[in-house]
């Protein structure tokens, strides 16, 4: 894709010669192009589109261009809140622009407890006990069962 | 406690079995201990004889255990015939729309690829059987690592893409890992339990198929007092030699002794906490687990809680079967001898402390019967350990002590001191009978089926790769042995181990690594055996098989843990598994989607970057993370101070120099991520966009859609 520089985005270039100056915008132009594409890029934007919404950017750029303020940062900026414009109602993030961001991850929560399991011990000596009866009692059972 | 079942019908067959067993396991190992006695030069009747004899019977009937259980199996499987086979008339049951089925796969910093692609072959097999109305799936992470945690969503997202399984497929991260694996499933059960009539459990590294899951469901809704219905998994996808030994043991010889487990245990076997069906409700109900008294590692937190779980189901009277005849369910092993052992110190740990929980009221005399199993696998590793050092002991003092001929009561004849070899070697082969006996029949059952033998390799290669298991498994033990010594004295000791994660894939064991693990152990084979050799070289005989197994423990561990050398054993036709030479559509799917998967997650321009990096960069991975994210709130000036710093370190020094804490806490907080976001892109110095993978130029950085994965599988 065509990438031309930025002429008006570049505050940085006070003081430079001609030459120096027009490097410098060069250089600053394509980074903060060369990010907005590359945001847009990222979000799925088809080629055509991206290259408009990058113009659109840039003319805002052009136009609120304010003395010491970075153009990169600038650029991303009036990126951000012409995405806004563009796609309202995805959240206040461009990134939930996929119709997949708005499906739960989750189903919505059916709260219940789950309490831990007592663990105790046993108590050898109740049991010991508890065996000697049956013991002691085993015959009368058997009498009895055997009479019943 | 009450019990919700009573009385049922198999209580009596399972009582008398495991009587005979009992008398199985006793009577030989009575008759041996005497034999052994014997043997000895004083007849046991020194404190050292009397121990040596002592551990050489509880080994003695530890083993037959085994062997005993096997050939319950054999004999089983000989008949054709198993009245309580949790199979059969219960398969075709029509299931309702009722039966609702979570299946919950629990991951903890685990590959990102293998875990998803397992999800994936799991969903495309249940898709097939086309009741894919039963069943959701629910990825529970405790996954702590940041960039792992970013790595998941976004793989949960491309997963749910590609299957088109939104609203089905479900991810949560968990912020506190309480309780950590049975915490983990607790919390699912709290949050979406009553959702489910039944939950299947699968581990990161598992894959059931889409039929067996069904079978599962359709055995539950015809047993209606089944709390529990475990499977046995079949161990695929290994690569390294290791590996592949494991698996080809695990297929050979896994059913038979399935099979005998499935004898002696009917309704009260055990969980192994993953390829299982649960029922819900009564496990909420009665499964919950406390935090035992006592500091760690013998309390606090259980950590195998899949005993316990079983333990605590079949109290409330449910039923806990092993549905061994079930296929389609599959694991992977550790690849390499150190990976093994490094999770057998975890599962010490583990299975040392359910001796707390031995005499707990209420339970069952077989589940107490298996946390004493659990613990017998380790501390059988130290009373060996034991009973050959007191040996070699026994063996030196008859050099150093002169017998007494004459003892001090007057006696007819004088009293000879003698080692009895024949009777010594009559044990021996009793020994190596219980120990090699069920290999064999394994083989016979696998030979005389029609067609098995051909699943693995044909009956040469079969009977070759079975002597070479019993090879390397003979070698291998008296290291597993001197390790398992080890964790059971350091746990006993108090020392506590780190429960990370397993290892999985084939990654080989470098030599450094090797040598500081075996160093001790080879350290003890070659100072074993100078002593016996200086002393009673005639014992050294005795005792080669153990020492030469030590000291050559580092080489056969790097060399086992070598792909190649499996590659080589594979391509020549050895160690075959039925996996292998007719691989089921579920593994070629696993592989398939774990091919695309790397390929997808590499993309340009942020898909090589890690997961910290393209949660910040990446505007929609960052949009994805902030929507899994609660909401802004309100923090102390001292915590925004500190977040706010911690942007400025990673905006001036880029996200390498933040530790894993420092990354967390910024993930964690919606509100420092859309700023670092913000700042990220907003970046013009060339060194530090560098740092966030701002190289590219956007003709290059082509974030396309994958082709679909049912074409390319």
């Amino acid at each position: 894709m065509p990438m031309k520089p930025v002429e008006s985005i570049a505050p940085l270039t006070d003081g430079c010669n001609g030459n120096e100056r027009e490097l410098r915008l060069t250089r600053c132009g394509q980074i903060a192009l060369d990010r907005v594409l590359l945001y847009l890029r990222c979000l799925d934007f088809p080629a055509p589109q991206a290259l408009e919404l990058a113009r659109r950017v840039f003319g805002e750029v052009e136009g609120n261009s304010a003395p010491g303020a970075d153009p990169v940062a600038r650029a991303m900026q009036a990126l951000r809140r012409l995405l806004r414009e563009q796609r309202p109602g995805v959240g206040e993030h461009p990134g939930q622009a996929r119709p997949e961001r708005s499906v739960p991850a989750s189903p919505p929560v059916y709260r219940s407890r789950m309490v831990p399991e007592p663990l105790a011990p046993l108590r050898l000596r109740s049991q010991l006990a508890g065996l000697l009866n049956i013991w002691r009692r085993a015959p009368n059972r058997g009498r009895g069962k055997a009479l019943g | 406690m009450t019990r919700e079942f009573t009385d049922m019908s198999w209580e009596r067959n399972a009582r008398r079995r495991r009587l005979i067993l009992l008398s199985f396991v006793l009577i030989p190992t009575f008759i041996a201990c005497d034999y052994m006695a014997r043997v000895l030069p004083q007849n046991g009747a020194t404190i050292l004889e009397f121990l040596l004899v002592l551990f050489f019977g509880a080994l003695y009937a530890w083993i037959s255990v085994g062997f005993w259980t096997s050939m319950a199996g054999f004999f089983t499987l000989l008949r054709r015939f198993d009245r309580f086979a949790p199979s059969g008339r219960n398969d075709s049951i029509p299931i309702g729309p009722g039966a609702r089925t979570a299946i919950v796969v629990p991951v903890c910093n685990e590959p990102v690829d293998r875990t998803f692609a397992g999800i994936y072959a799991v969903y495309r097999s249940v898709r097939q059987t086309e009741r894919l109305d039963l069943f959701d799936f629910f990825i529970l992470s405790d996954t702590s690592d940041p960039d792992r945690w970013v790595e998941e969503e976004a793989a949960w997202l491309e997963l749910c893409r590609i299957t088109g399984g939104h609203g089905r497929i479900f991810y949560r991260n968990r912020r506190a890992n309480v309780k950590r694996k049975s915490g983990n499933i607790a919390d699912f059960c709290r949050r979406w339990g009553y959702r489910y009539r039944y939950m299947i459990v699968l581990d990161a590294d598992s894959v059931m198929t889409g039929p067996t899951l069904l079978r599962m469901v359709a055995r539950m809704e015809g047993a209606p007092t089944i709390g529990i219905l475990q499977t046995f998994p079949k161990t695929v996808n290994a690569q390294t030699l290791f590996a592949r030994l494991q698996q080809f043991a695990g297929n050979l010889y896994g059913l038979l002794f399935s099979v005998g487990l499935h004898f002696w245990q009917l309704g009260e076997a055990q969980y192994w906490g993953h390829n299982a069906i649960i029922r819900v409700e009564p496990f909420i109900k009665h499964c919950g687990l406390p935090t035992l008294p006592g500091k760690p590692p013998l309390g606090g937190e259980i950590l195998s809680h899949d005993f316990v779980e079983a333990a605590l189901m079949r109290r409330a009277g449910w039923g806990v079967w092993l549905a061994y005849d079930l296929a389609g369910s599959y694991e992977e092993l550790p690849p390499s001898l150190l990976d093994e052992l490094k999770r057998d110190r975890r599962w010490c740990q583990g299975n040392i402390q359910h001796m707390k929980l031995l005499f707990t009221k209420g339970l069952f005399p077989a589940h107490r019967a298996l946390f004493l199993a659990g613990a017998m696998a380790y501390v059988s590793g130290l009373l060996w350990f034991l009973f050959l050092a007191m040996s070699t002991a026994e063996a030196v003092s008859e050099v150093f002590i002169k017998p007494q001929y004459f003892p001090a009561q007057r006696v007819l004849f004088p009293h000879w001191p003698v080692w009895n070899a024949g009777w010594a070697i009559v044990l021996g082969i009793s020994t190596a009978l219980l120990l090699f006996l069920p290999k064999l029949l394994a083989v016979i059952v696998v030979s005389v089926q029609q067609g098995r033998a051909k699943e693995f390799g044909g009956i040469i290669k079969l009977l070759t790769s079975a002597l070479i298991e019993v090879v390397v498994s003979a070698l291998t033990a008296p290291i597993r042995m001197i390790f398992h010594s080890k964790f059971v004295f350091l746990t006993l000791a108090g020392r506590e181990v780190a429960w990370n994660s397993q290892q999985r894939g084939a990654q080989s064991a470098s030599w450094y690594e090797a040598l500081r693990f075996h160093g001790s152990g080879m350290a003890l084979g070659f100072a074993w055996s100078l002593i016996v050799l200086l002393t009673n070289p005639s014992f050294f005989w005795w005792l080669a098989p153990i020492v030469v197994s030590l000291i050559m423990s580092a080489p056969l561990s790097v060399f086992s843990s070598r792909s190649t050398l499996g590659q080589k054993f594979r391509n020549s036709g050895l160690l075959l598994t039925p996996q292998e030479t007719a691989p089921p559509p579920e593994l070629r799917w696993l592989e398939a989607y774990r091919r695309q998967y790397r390929t997808f997650s590499s993309l340009p321009p942020f898909g090589d970057q890690k997961g910290f990096t393209r949660a910040v960069v990446d505007p929609c991975v960052h949009a994805l993370h902030l929507s899994f994210l609660r909401k802004e709130r309100k923090y102390c000036p001292e915590i925004l101070d500190r977040r706010r710093k911690l942007r400025e370190k990673a905006l001036a020094l880029g996200p390498d120099a933040l530790r894993a804490s420092e990354k967390k806490e910024l993930l964690c907080d919606p509100t420092s991520l859309k700023a670092l976001h913000e700042a990220v892109w907003a970046l013009s110095d060339a060194v530090s966009a560098n740092r966030w993978g701002f190289g590219l130029s956007p003709s290059s950085c082509g974030f396309s859609v994958a082709p679909p994965l049912e074409k390319a599988a």
